[in-house]
């Protein structure tokens, strides 16, 4: 079952709650489920923007789907209550680790491409299905490192995550980007491979080169390989939603209103290049 | 058997409660008989100078205009002599209040205290455009509050007044009734003094607004170097200037923060909170202006 149509999105961080505000053309935010985990810390100016129609869409970052101990009970029940709290159409977290045995790494840490990684992913992620009231999309993640003996390639790792779960995709085109850069990949071929109808949504977001290496970092400008991507995934299915994503060094209201423009036109200059393509 | 037959103890346990009871409908009045002339329904287009005095009067308009040129890099703050210097030759044409503030201030530095001496004459023409869109209580109608207040303390009063003539007349003690009056009156004084400026109109419009501005609080809290000065400025009518705690307008922002009575002679300060300093018996109302109660009249 495909995700209903989101639009344009950002994810929404206080620091440029007016310039939200002000963009009366999203259609969706997403928002860190972990800041907002009671009915009382949902923000006066989100439940605003829902009034007027914005979807808003639960974020996690500390499930730890990839954890083999298991995820926590207690920590899929927060999401169910915030997407119920809302009325949110899915709920997305990381293909990724971040804690094991009692220790937090505070990071989203890459987990092995294997087929051992694969069953505990697979079990974490139909937990978290079990009892969340609403569809549920898992990100892939930049990795700076790759862990060693790689069983598959990291499109056949997600297509066989998506085909045993039910899972929907949230399809980060900057981390497909990052990942390509720095570890030789071709994110073209990436993204070819890639079920695109099992997208839900996608993260746009930009990063910057230090000592030879990609950081996905969400502070600086998208490069314009990730404005490519968008056009390559639009040329091939329409996608319900994609967002821009934007976490520190925020630019002026003018210029991420222009990122946010950027996103839009590479969307539908993706399109026209499909129209081509069928002409 | 009347009220003013009544012994003088029996008397006073039935006048003192409906001496407090018409002391509380004085004052609910106070509060909500606010009103205006000539007002449309439609909601007025304001500047986010306009909005500050509306919320907390010259003084606020004052905090939120300095808040917007320095923001605009048009003046600079001296935190040590708490004073503020011209530092852009000029303000735009159409930032009109800027531009009176400039003419005020000339090159010279000036103290913050001093500008906020000059902040009624800066202002001088902006209650006349509040009150002619309804925002603030019309000079014709103030006599409704004020009457409304009377009627109900004078009504009260009345019967005091007349049981002291009785007592006076049958050689009766008056001396504990005529306290009990004493009181009244001060308490009618009370509320007819410092009478709200602002119309209920005006206090809708300040609710929606900041109804409607939540965005722009968080983003104000979070990220004040991002936002316009135009937007900062309505930060600061809207929520005061402590609101803004971080970037490089805060330093400012803080001195501008209305100072509690005992700064005066000294006393530390840091720890007020703008809302709650209004000192016009909460006459303000709507929340947090932050700029105290420029709103009333003084």
């Amino acid at each position: 079952m495909r995700v209903a149509s989101l639009g344009l999105g950002i994810g929404w961080r206080p620091e440029i709650a007016l310039f939200i505000e002000r963009r009366i053309d999203l259609g969706f935010i997403e928002v860190i489920a972990e800041n907002m985990s009671t009915r009382d810390s949902i923000p006066r100016a989100i439940r605003q923007l829902q009034e007027r129609g914005v979807r808003v869409v639960p974020h996690g970052v500390s499930l730890s789907l990839g954890s083999a101990e298991g995820v926590e009970r207690e920590r899929i029940e927060m999401l169910a209550r915030l997407a119920r709290v809302v009325d949110a159409p899915l709920v997305s977290e990381h293909i990724a680790f971040v804690r094991a045995r009692g220790l937090e790494a505070g990071h989203l840490l890459p987990v092995p491409r294997t087929r051992e990684q694969l069953r505990a992913l697979v079990r974490n992620i139909r937990a978290t299905q079990a009892l969340l009231p609403v569809p549920f999309a898992v990100e892939n993640v930049a990795a700076l490192v790759e862990w060693p003996g790689a069983e598959m390639d990291e499109a056949t790792f997600l297509g066989e995550i998506l085909e045993q779960t039910g899972a929907h995709l949230l399809l980060d085109l900057a981390n497909v980007h990052a990942n390509a850069r720095n570890h030789s990949a071709s994110a073209g071929e990436t993204l070819a491979n890639l079920p695109l109808d099992r997208v839900a949504y996608v993260h746009v977001a930009g990063g910057e080169e230090r000592d030879g290496l990609y950081y996905d970092t969400h502070a600086h400008r998208t490069p314009p390989e990730v404005f490519e991507l968008v056009r390559e995934a639009s040329s091939r299915m329409d996608i319900p939603g994609f967002m821009l994503e934007r976490d520190d060094h925020f630019p002026s209201d003018a210029e991420l209103g222009e990122e946010l423009d950027a996103v839009r036109s590479a969307i539908a200059e993706g399109r026209a290049r499909r129209g081509a393509h069928v002409a | 058997m009347g009220i003013l037959d009544l012994p003088g103890p029996e008397f006073l346990g039935v006048f003192i409660p409906i001496l407090g009871v018409a002391w509380i409908l004085g004052s609910i009045a106070r509060s909500r008989i606010k009103p205006a002339v000539g007002a449309s329904t439609a909601e007025p287009e304001l500047t986010s100078i306009e909005v500050a005095y509306l919320a907390g009067g010259p003084r606020l308009a004052l905090a939120a205009l300095v808040t917007s040129l320095a923001q605009r890099k048009a003046i600079s703050f001296d935190a040590r002599t708490r004073s503020v210097t011209v530092v852009a030759e000029s303000v735009t044409s159409e930032n009109y209040y800027g531009q009176r503030l400039y003419t005020r201030m000339g090159k010279d530095e000036r103290t913050l205290e001093s500008l906020e001496d000059d902040a009624n004459q800066v202002f001088a023409d902006l209650p006349e455009r509040l009150k002619r869109v309804g925002l603030l209580v019309a000079d014709e109608r103030r006599w409704i509050p004020q009457a409304t207040i009377i009627a109900i303390m004078g009504a009260a009063l009345a019967v005091g007044v007349m049981k002291v003539a009785i007592g006076l007349s049958r050689g009766r003690p008056v001396s504990i009734l005529l306290v009990v009056i004493g009181l009244g009156v001060v308490g009618l004084v009370k509320l007819l003094a410092h009478l709200p400026e602002r119309s209920s109109r005006g206090d809708d419009v300040l609710k929606r607004l900041r109804h409607r501005s939540a965005g722009l609080e968080l983003s104000t809290a979070q990220r004040p170097e991002r936002l316009a000065p135009n937007d900062l400025a309505l930060a600061v009518a809207l929520y005061g200037p402590s609101m803004i705690s971080v970037g490089p307008v805060a330093v400012l922002a803080q001195a501008l923060r209305p100072r509690p009575p005992m700064a005066k002679s000294g006393t530390s300060s840091t720890s007020r909170s703008d809302c709650g300093t209004n000192s016009c018996g909460g006459s303000c109302g709507g929340g947090c202006g932050g700029g105290g109660c420029g709103g009333c009249s003084s």
